[in-house]
C-alpha cells in the first residue's frame, strides 16, 4: 500500500490523529527550547555536517582505523555485507555462547536487519529492554518512530497489553505504574540474561571504541551484567576522534528530545575482564548510497527523529504510514535506496517546506534530496497513471500561454457555477477533501494587468 | 573477511574526493562570565537530579556528607560506596555476583568530570567497584570536587585521556522514559534517583 492509502487509515480516528500531531509538535518545542539556550548551535550543525562529510570522504580509513584500535582492545570485529550476514553472525556468537535469550537494547539497524523473527526462528528468546520497544515487541509491531518507538499508543492501550503480558491490574494506565511494572519485569530479564545486542551511536576510530546513548540506562544494564556483547553498526556510524564525539554529543539529545544530553551516554571500549565484545559492522546497501552524489548525505543521518517531529506529514500520518524501517522525511530518502519499487510514494509524502532540513543537526538537505527522489520515481515509472497523466497535460498547457489563458477563463467561470457538492466530491477532487477552494476571481492579473498598465 | 574486502573496496570506489576535517574550537568565550558549579546545579536539577554543596566553613567533607546521606536515605540497607565512609555495609569487586549486585540500595561514587552544560558526570570504570553498580542500585550518589567542573563537552573530552580507556559513561540525571505518552517517569530500568554533592 502506498503511504497516502497507509495514512488514510490513520486519519479515519479524527482524535487520536489530532494528539498524535500535538504529542509530537509538543517535543519539537522541547527541541527549541534546549537548542535555543546554546549559544553556538547553528556552529555545532556546520561542526557536525563538516565532520561528517569529511568522515564519509575517507570512510575505508577510518573503519581500518577503528577495526585495529577496537581489536588491539581485545574486541572481535565483523564485518557483514547484508541483513541476511549480519543475523547469521549474531547468531552464531549465541549459539557458541551456548545461550538461549538475548536481551537487546535499542538499534535501528537491527530493526532494518529483521534481526528479532529471524533468532526467533532459530530458538533464541529476544527480549527487547527499552520501555517502547518492549511494548511494541509484545504487540508484534515494528516501531513508529526511531526514538519513541510506540508513540502511536494511547496509555490506555499501553495498560491493556501489560495487562495482558505482565498481569498488571485491567485497565490500569498510569505511566508510572505501568513503567514500574516494566521495571520488576524487565530486571528479572537483565538479571538472567548472559548475551546482550546493543546499537552503536557513535564508533570512535581514535580509541576503537563505540558509544550508546539511552536514557534509560537499559542498554549498560544489560550488558554489564552480561559475559557476552554483541554491538551492531552501520559502516556510517564511525568518527575520527573524542574531540568530534563532543560535538554529537551536544547535537543528538537536544535535537531528539529537547534535553541536554541522554541520562546516559557510555563509552564501551575494552570488554569487562573474562567477557567477549563483539562489534558487527554493516553495509545493507549503504556503500550504493555512498555512489549517490544526489543522495550520499542521508548518510550523515546521526538518528535523531527531529525532522520527524516538526513534519506536518508525519505528525498526521504515523510512523506506521511510510511502512519502512525508519519513517518520516529521513526514511523517506534512505528507503527508496533499499527498494525503490516498494518504497516509491514515500518521496510524495511530504510538502517540501523544508522544515526537517531547518532542525536537521547535521544539515542533509532532506527537502531537496526528497524532490530529486521525485525525479528517479517518475523516470521508473512507479507513479500511479493518473498522477502521470495529470502531471503531463498540465505541463502541455503550461507550456503554451494562450491555452493556459484560455483554460483559466473557462475554469473560472465553471468554478462559479458548479455545485459546491460536485466541485468538492472526494472522487473527482481529492485535494478538496479536508480543504475549501478559494474563491475564484472575476479576472485573471494577466486580464487585469491588460486594463490597468499605462 | 570475504565481506571485508568487499565493503571496504565499494567504499574506495564510491567515495567522494577528500574534504577537510573542521577544527572543533572550545567555545569558551564566555570563560568567566559563567559560574560552572552554580549552571551545573541549575541544569541538574532540570533532568531530575537533585544537588548539595559543601557549606561554607563545613571542614571534614565525609562527616557531613554521611550525615547527609543518612538524612537523605534513612531506608538504605545495602550500601556501596568507594569513598570509605564508613556507612558500606558490603563491598562490590567486578567478580561479585548479580544476586549481591541485585540488592544494592544506595551506591555513592566519585565522579571525575563534572560537565556544567548538561549535568553530566564522566564516571569512568576505574570509579565503579563492578560496571554495573552505577545502574544497578536504586539510588545513585555522585560525589564531585570543586575542582572537576568544565563548562562544555569539549573541555570535558580534552581531560579524558585517549589510551588505556575500558569503560566510562557520562551520567547526567537519573534513568527515566518518556515512552508511555511522552508522560516523564523518573526510574526506568537505571538508578531512581540521582544526587550530586560537591566537595
Amino acid at each position: 500500500m502506498s503511504h497516502s492509502d497507509l495514512a488514510e487509515k490513520f486519519n479515519t480516528d479524527f482524535d487520536k490523529t489530532t494528539w498524535h500531531d500535538e504529542s509530537l509538535w509538543f517535543v519539537r518545542q522541547k527541541r527549541d527550547r534546549a537548542v535555543f539556550q546554546v549559544e553556538e548551535f547553528q556552529e555545532l550543525r556546520e561542526l557536525g555536517s563538516q565532520i561528517k562529510d569529511h568522515t564519509l570522504s575517507k570512510l575505508d580509513y577510518y573503519l581500518e582505523q577503528f577495526e585495529a584500535n577496537a581489536q588491539a582492545n581485545g574486541v572481535v570485529v565483523h564485518w557483514a555485507a547484508d541483513a541476511h550476514e549480519h543475523n547469521q553472525i549474531v547468531l552464531d556468537i549465541i549459539k557458541k555462547s551456548g545461550e538461549s535469550c538475548l536481551v537487546k537494547s535499542k538499534s535501528m539497524l537491527t530493526e532494518e536487519c529483521h534481526l528479532n523473527p529471524f533468532l526467533e526462528k532459530n530458538g533464541v528468546e529476544v527480549v527487547d529492554t527499552d520501555l517502547g520497544e518492549r511494548i511494541i515487541q509484545f504487540l508484534d509491531q515494528p516501531p513508529s518512530h526511531i526514538v519513541m518507538p510506540a508513540i502511536h499508543l494511547k496509555k490506555e492501550e499501553i495498560g491493556e497489553v501489560f495487562h495482558k503480558h505482565l498481569g498488571t491490574a485491567k485497565g490500569m494506565s498510569d505511566p508510572q505504574q505501568l513503567t514500574e511494572a516494566a521495571r520488576q519485569h524487565l530486571r528479572q530479564k537483565f538479571m538472567a540474561a548472559k548475551v546482550a545486542l546493543s546499537g552503536v551511536n557513535f564508533a570512535v576510530a581514535e580509541t576503537g571504541g563505540i558509544v550508546v546513548c539511552t536514557n534509560e540506562g537499559n542498554a549498560d544494564l544489560g550488558i554489564d551484567l552480561a559475559n557476552v556483547h554483541i554491538a551492531s553498526m552501520g559502516i556510517e556510524k564511525v568518527i575520527p576522534t573524542l574531540e568530534h564525539l563532543a560535538v554529537f554529543t551536544r547535537l543528538l539529545a537536544r535535537s531528539a528530545i529537547g534535553q541536554p544530553i541522554t541520562s546516559y551516554t557510555s563509552h564501551f571500549t575494552k570488554p569487562r575482564q573474562g567477557t567477549q565484545m563483539h562489534v558487527v559492522i554493516v553495509d545493507n546497501g549503504r556503500t550504493a548510497q555512498l555512489g549517490r552524489p544526489d543522495f550520499r548525505a542521508s548518510l550523515k543521518c546521526i538518528r535523531c527523529g527531529a525532522c520527524m517531529n516538526t513534519c506536518p506529514v508525519y505528525r498526521r500520518s504515523g510512523g506506521h504510514s511510510y511502512d519502512a524501517t525508519v519513517p518520516g522525511p529521513i526514511g523517506a530518502i534512505l528507503s527508496p535506496n533499499i527498494d525503490l519499487k516498494k518504497h516509491s510514494s514515500l518521496p510524495f509524502a511530504s510538502t517540501l517546506c523544508g522544515s526537517c532540513s531547518d532542525v536537521c543537526p547535521v544539515k542533509i538537505d532532506i527537502h531537496v534530496q526528497l524532490y530529486k527522489w521525485r525525479q528517479i520515481v517518475s523516470k521508473s515509472g512507479d507513479y500511479s497513471a493518473s498522477k502521470r497523466l495529470a502531471m503531463n497535460v498540465l505541463g502541455r498547457v503550461l507550456e503554451r500561454p494562450q491555452i493556459y489563458g484560455r483554460i483559466g477563463k473557462v475554469a473560472r467561470r465553471m468554478l462559479q457555477i458548479t455545485p459546491h457538492a460536485l466541485s468538492h466530491a472526494a472522487a473527482l477532487n481529492p485535494w478538496a477533501k479536508a480543504r475549501e477552494l478559494p474563491q475564484p476571481p472575476a479576472e485573471s492579473f494577466k486580464e487585469w494587468y491588460g486594463k490597468n498598465r499605462k | 573477511m570475504l565481506s571485508r574486502q568487499k565493503i571496504l573496496g565499494q567504499i574506495r570506489a564510491n567515495k567522494p574526493p577528500e574534504l577537510p576535517s573542521p577544527i572543533v574550537p572550545f567555545f569558551n568565550e564566555n570563560e568567566g562570565k559563567i559560574n560552572a558549579v552554580e549552571k551545573f546545579g541549575e541544569v541538574l536539577r532540570f533532568v531530575g537530579g537533585s544537588f548539595y554543596e559543601l557549606p561554607a566553613g563545613e571542614t571534614n567533607p565525609n562527616a557531613w556528607l554521611v550525615r547527609e546521606l543518612k538524612r537523605l536515605f534513612p531506608a538504605a540497607k545495602s550500601v556501596v560506596s568507594s569513598l570509605s565512609l564508613g556507612m558500606e555495609t558490603q563491598t562490590i569487586t567486578p567478580e561479585t555476583d548479580t544476586s549481591v549486585l541485585e540488592g544494592i540500595d544506595l551506591a555513592v561514587l566519585y565522579g571525575e568530570i563534572a560537565v556544567a552544560e548538561n549535568a553530566a558526570i564522566w564516571l569512568p570504570e576505574a570509579q565503579m567497584p563492578h560496571r554495573a553498580v552505577p545502574f544497578i542500585t536504586q539510588y545513585l550518589v555522585l560525589v564531585v570536587k570543586k575542582e572537576s567542573f568544565v563548562r562544555n563537552m569539549h573541555e570535558a573530552y580534552q581531560l579524558i585521556p585517549k589510551q588505556n580507556q575500558t569503560y566510562g559513561v557520562f551520567i547526567s540525571g537519573p534513568s527515566k522514559t518518556a515512552d508511555i505518552e511522552q508522560s516523564l517517569v523518573i526510574g526506568a530500568h537505571g538508578a531512581r534517583g540521582l544526587t550530586v554533592f560537591v566537595v
